[in-house]
């Protein structure tokens, strides 16, 4: 069996996998990037197995970027094995939205929301930016670890790299982390209210609330073409020609 | 007003937040709630920049920044932000900071489409050499886009810091709108947050743990 070297390299480039990002090739030429270490070790830098294998590396991807790693370990495990060329591209197309959708409900709809969520009551009450490097820092590690272990994952399956996935802890975690940031994305509404309107007379919070119920009502009636942030905007913008009519 | 000492970190700090959204490390150091805390920190009123965060945190909770779609770039205006209201009594300059933070998100969120079609030209003139597996191709690809993304985000950042006197002048000519934009920016921020809250719960169970939540952040609330 074929040993592979390169790893803390490919990790490494795999943090800046979106750097070549464009709407043709998605990740691919990031996705190239990170496995080419990976290769490099399994056939030598210059010889037409590493060319061509690398031709193919990078080729469309496009995956959540915290999880692309099982996808590199998987791709090299396969051209290690002398998978053929089409068989390899048709896995890589295969694991666009498996590891899209999971990593996307994993980090973008759980562990971020949570992680920012729980920041937001730490610093309301009162631990100063504190909760902000710890939100850094548990994200990062978590993101980091579960890289290497998925790395690790597709080396060790290659093609089988899905159903390893699936049978993985993954999928539950997805679940429970979005629990988490419904929870905390729920504690902390009150919360974070009550520490930004600390101070606020009668009459601020009602406008406030009277605000919040209006731009509510207008982003239901408004459905996916007026998000909160343009109906904030023209709130704010209806306030300033208010106060420069009345100025 | 931001003095000679801190414009200079600040910009290399808005920099580093705008490359990190998407170029690189994607360590969420772009997340306002980082930037703006940093930032604050820098100028000299980490309070102001916490503040800051908090409310462009609440806005970019609405929002899911997920491959192809388009997002704002929050970073370098939330280090604007920041900039704005450091010295500030708070109640007057979060509204306004705020308001520089959001235009300027929208602002990069356009910068970034742009970002990738400039990738796209560059990578599609580099299908022959990518095509044949040249290793230095690739590399010189990845560098150039983040060397690109660099230049994006300082021209973003400096454009918001730039902004910051302007808006502090406006801002005192008109000074009783600085506690209403405050307001609305609060406001508009919960609005935010709880939509996407809404939105990412779905229904069914997570709906229970947002009733959980809203009880358990109630009380604490309450107490605090």
């Amino acid at each position: 069996m074929a040993v592979l070297t390169g790893r803390v390299s490919a990790l490494l480039r795999l943090t800046g996998i979106q750097a070549t990002w464009s709407y043709e090739r998605m990740q691919g030429v990031g996705l190239g990037s990170a496995a080419e270490p990976l290769l490099r070790g399994l056939f030598g830098g210059d010889g037409p197995r590493y060319r061509e294998a690398l031709g193919r590396a990078t080729g469309f991807f496009n995956a959540n970027p915290y999880l692309a790693s099982a996808a590199v370990g998987a791709e090299a495990r396969a051209e290690a094995d002398g998978v053929p060329g089409p068989q390899i591209e048709r896995l890589r197309t295969a694991l666009c939205g498996p590891l899209g959708s999971l990593g996307d409900r994993l980090f973008w709809t759980g562990l971020v929301p949570a992680l920012a969520s729980a920041a937001i009551v730490g610093v309301a009450l009162g631990f100063g930016v504190w909760p902000v490097l710890a939100f850094v820092l548990i994200h990062n590690l978590l993101r980091g670890g579960l890289s290497v272990w998925l790395l690790e994952l597709g080396w060790q399956h290659g093609i089988g790299i899905g159903a390893a996935i699936s049978g993985s802890v993954l999928p539950r975690a997805s679940t429970v982390v979005g629990r988490a940031a419904a929870y905390l994305g729920a504690a902390m509404l009150p919360i974070a209210g009550t520490w930004l309107l600390r101070g606020a007379g009668r009459g601020d919070l009602l406008g406030v609330i009277g605000l919040m119920a209006g731009l509510l009502v207008l982003r239901r009636l408004a459905g996916s073409r007026g998000s909160a942030l343009m109906l904030t905007l023209a709130a704010a913008v209806a306030v300033i020609l208010w106060h420069w009519g009345t100025a | 007003m931001i003095g000679p000492a801190s414009s200079l970190p600040l910009l290399a700090w808005g920099t580093v937040v705008g490359i990190d959204l998407v170029s690189f490390p994607q360590g969420m150091l772009s997340r306002p709630l980082v930037a703006a805390a940093v930032a604050g920190a820098i100028a000299g009123d980490l309070g102001a920049g916490l503040r800051v965060g908090v409310v462009l945190e609440l806005f970019a909770l609405d929002m899911l920044p997920i491959g192809a779609s388009r997002y704002p770039d929050f970073g370098p205006g939330a280090v604007a932000a920041a900039a704005l209201a450091a010295g500030l009594p708070w109640h007057d300059g979060l509204g306004l900071a705020a308001l520089l933070g959001l235009v300027m998100a929208l602002v990069g969120g356009r910068t970034m489409i742009l970002l990738r079609r400039v990738n796209g030209g560059r990578v599609r003139r580099a299908e022959p050499a990518l095509a044949a597996g040249d290793p230095g191709t690739i590399r010189r690809l990845q560098w150039q886009g983040v060397a690109s993304d660099a230049v994006r985000s300082v021209l973003l950042t400096g454009l918001g810091l730039w902004l910051v006197g302007p808006i502090r002048q406006a801002g005192l000519a008109l000074p009783d709108a600085g506690r209403s934009l405050t307001l609305v920016a609060i406001g508009g921020g919960l609005v935010a947050a709880f939509v996407g809250m809404l939105r990412r719960a779905g229904r069914g169970d997570p709906l229970r743990w947002v009733g959980l939540g809203l009880l358990t952040g109630g009380v604490i609330a309450w107490l605090s």
